[in-house]
């Protein structure tokens, strides 16, 4: 059930959030934005991350060179 | 090389003594004490097992070897003997593993012991009433993890096999691997015994992870000892796994966390080279997570001995493998300890645990240290062991060898000597957390976007938490992660190859935060990972599929075409002494290739060659003192080369080679047989044979 969280709107994954804990439903909303918004954060970090790694690393670039130089010797 | 009687006692010694604890205490593990492990964690245990007896074997005959007491049986009664054990331990160990409902057979058949050892029961007979029953769980939802896993999971399955693939086309290789590695390993063969060379620090060294060459190589499997530590890899992955799970982190975290360390260069560049640094760093995660599982707070008093047994055993073989891992081991033993005092104030069972755990680390280590005791006077030969500046045993120093490396990177403690600096010190400290020294394709994208980001946050969590946090394993592998980035980045000058252990830690910390992230965006984060998983595969499985191609293309798999040896190297008659005088500077790999085709030459290392001779121009009548029959060079050549006319050019790649061809060009000479009486008292050693 858990793992479902994201799948659901917020209101009905609040919902299960306050059935789990036993909270009431405007605390459990405002906790679930609050853990969405965070770990959208963290999320946005590593595909930034992921993205400069694709973009600036020089390994990346070398191994797109081997594999043109593969494809056409 | 002709398998000996004493040989066939080597190869059947330890076989004899891990299989039954592989097949039998795995099973007992798996069935009596640990019934809630999933597969993978079993099979870890079982792994350690199976290993640590097959190291405690090959110590057991050594220690008899050294004793002397071998030498007057007879190898055929040894064999026997062993042959002996392993029935005996089958039978009395592996009874309790059948179900006292099975009616086929009074004892358990190997198949009965095998399904039980590995976690699987094949009918419904095999219902064993010790074991717990799982709780009926969502199959949804775990098909979904199992997916999940899958998808995460196959293209690191995949890179792997083209390393291993890549392996097993040509000879073993790796810098360390073919300069002091696996020429120690052929001077055990040659001795048919554990030998230590004092003159030579590398040839000293405590060497678990070379006993597993020896025994390929014993065996006359040459091109499998190339990926010999592929195995070690699984191990690795293995044990991140249990550790993740048991910091409660989902299937897909532990997927994502196994993905990370099997996905980076410095990882599996080992698989397929002879580096014994992920071996050992994968039985001190290895004991690590033993030691997660020994804690958690539903394990029975038993359960909890037998844990901790097999992490000390783990960690025994850490600690067997390399020096860089007794500090390690030493570090995390205790903190280990620490928590479980503090969460067992009244019924640690200390008594029975601590001597249990170094008892156990003794047993697949203590060989080393005796044996360097014996001959050297300092069981921790050859590290030296000094408080200030008096030396309380004699060893090498070994900070010396990193002072040219400390001069290209700036050693942290030259950095910190002035207060304004150590601003600077700590963020040097940090950027080395999130590259481990290295260039970034070194530890993968999947490290660098996972385990930063989720460290800081998964320490910021546990402060938030406060005086709570205490209770929770997540404050332990923290400790773990932090301690281990200490003393890599302290004692061991954040070389970056030491800091294996610290790359697994730190995943496993960072992953339950980054599973909680997948959990509230899975569609994104999936994707993302597996971008990212798929694109550190391809760096680290480019190039050795290339290789393999060409391999494939051009049909040449031989020992002399892959190491780019001349065809003399593999004709000589046995027991030819050859010197390699090359000046470049790998010119010390060449040690193991001159060993030729079923390394029947009698090389002399490229250490104790320097040693002998620093300008490397010895006369003619040094070479004969020597015994040498012929010298090896390879291009590029000295100008005063040869030094001595009667050195005989009896090869040259040049001549036979076509001027198109890329190989650098070797040279044979052949050294005049010396006169009679003739005597410059230069003596290598320790010599074998």
């Amino acid at each position: 059930m858990r793992s479902r969280i994201s799948m659901k709107s917020g209101i009905v994954a609040a919902d299960q959030f306050r059935m789990r804990n036993g909270e009431s439903h405007c605390r459990a909303t405002s906790r679930f934005w609050r853990c969405r918004i965070v770990s959208g954060v963290i999320v946005a970090a590593s595909i930034m991350v992921l993205v400069g790694f694709v973009l600036r690393s020089r390994e990346v670039r070398q191994f797109y060179w081997m594999v043109a130089g593969w494809l056409w010797p | 090389m002709k398998p000996t009687p004493e040989t066939i006692t080597w190869l059947v010694a330890a076989p004899a003594i891990a299989i039954p604890c592989f097949l039998a205490l795995g099973g007992l593990l798996r069935q009596r004490w640990i019934g809630d492990a999933d597969k993978p964690t079993a099979a870890l245990l079982s792994a350690v097992l199976v290993t640590s007896g097959w190291i405690v074997a090959f110590h057991l005959v050594g220690f008899l070897r050294l004793l002397g007491l071998l030498s007057g049986l007879s190898p055929a009664l040894i064999t026997a003997a062993f042959v002996v054990i392993l029935a005996l331990t089958w039978f009395v160990l592996a009874y309790p593993v059948q179900s006292p409902t099975a009616v086929r057979s009074p004892l358990a058949t190997p198949g009965d012991v095998f399904s039980a050892s590995v976690g699987y029961r094949r009918t419904s007979r095999y219902r064993y009433p010790w074991s717990r029953r799982r709780p009926p769980t969502e199959t949804g939802a775990r098909s979904r993890n199992a997916w999940s896993v899958a998808i995460l999971l196959a293209p690191v399955v995949l890179t792997h096999l083209i390393l291993l693939a890549e392996g097993l086309s040509r000879m073993p290789a790796g810098h360390d691997g073919l300069k002091y590695r696996l020429p120690l390993v052929v001077t055990w063969l040659k001795a048919d015994a554990l030998v230590m060379r004092p003159d030579t620090w590398s040839f000293s060294l405590p060497a678990n992870g070379e006993l597993i060459l020896w025994w390929l190589l014993k065996g006359g499997f040459e091109r499998v000892a190339g990926v010999a530590f592929g195995p070690a890899s699984v191990l690795l992955g293995l044990a991140v796994w249990s550790i993740v799970r048991s910091l409660k982190g989902s299937r897909c975290a532990a997927a994502l966390a196994v993905a990370i360390p099997l996905s980076a260069h410095l990882v599996t560049f080992q698989v397929s080279h002879a580096y014994v640094d992920v071996f050992g760093t994968a039985f001190l995660a290895s004991g690590v997570a033993a030691f997660f599982l020994a804690i958690g707070p539903e394990r029975t008093l038993a359960a909890r001995r037998v844990l901790v047994t097999i992490a000390g055993l783990a960690i025994g073989i850490a600690m067997g493998t390399k020096p860089v891992n007794w500090i390690y081991a030493l570090a995390f033993a205790l903190i280990f300890f620490v928590v479980l005092v503090k969460r067992n104030r009244r019924n640690n069972d200390l008594a029975f645990l601590l001597p249990a755990f170094i008892l156990a680390c003794l047993a697949c280590s203590a060989f080393w240290f005796i044996r360097a005791g014996l001959l050297t006077g300092n069981p921790f030969y050859p590290v030296q062991v000094a408080v200030g500046d008096r030396v309380l045993l004699r060893g090498i120093r070994f900070s010396a060898y990193y002072e040219m490396y400390e001069q290209n990177d700036g050693s942290l403690s030259a950095m910190s000597q002035s207060p304004h600096q150590w601003l600077a010190t700590i963020a040097r400290i940090a950027g080395y957390a999130v590259t481990l020294n290295m260039l970034s394709g070194s530890v993968g994208p999947l490290f660098a976007m996972c385990v930063p980001i989720g460290m800081l946050v998964g320490v910021l969590m546990l402060l938030a938490r406060g005086r709570r946090a205490t209770r929770r394993n997540r404050l332990t592998i923290a400790v773990l992660t932090l301690s281990s980035l200490a003393l890599w980045t302290g004692p061991l000058q954040h070389y970056a190859r030491f800091g294996i252990i610290y790359l697994l830690l730190a995943t496993c910390m960072a992953m339950p935060v980054i599973g909680w992230a997948v959990r509230y965006w899975p569609r994104l984060t999936g994707l993302a990972f597996l971008t990212s998983t798929v694109l550190a595969c391809a760096l680290v499985a480019g190039q050795p599929a290339r290789e393999l191609s060409r391999r494939l293309a051009s049909g040449d798999f031989s020992r002399s075409g892959f190491y780019g040896l001349p065809p003399p190297v593999d004709q000589w008659p046995d027991g030819t002494r050859v010197i390699n005088l090359s000046d470049w500077s790998g010119a010390s790999t060449l040690t193991y290739p001159l060993y030729g085709r079923d390394l029947k030459n009698d090389v002399i290392d490229y250490m104790t060659t320097k040693s002998l001779f620093p300008e490397l121009k010895p006369t003619v009548e040094q070479l004969q003192e020597l015994g040498v029959d012929f010298v090896f060079v390879r291009e590029p050549f000295r100008r005063d080369w040869p030094t001595d006319p009667r050195l005989e050019l009896v090869y040259d790649d040049s001549v036979q080679l076509p001027p198109s061809d890329p190989l650098p060009r070797s040279r044979i000479y052949r050294v005049p047989p010396p006169a009679a009486g003739e005597n410059n008292g230069l003596v290598v050693a320790n010599r074998p044979n």
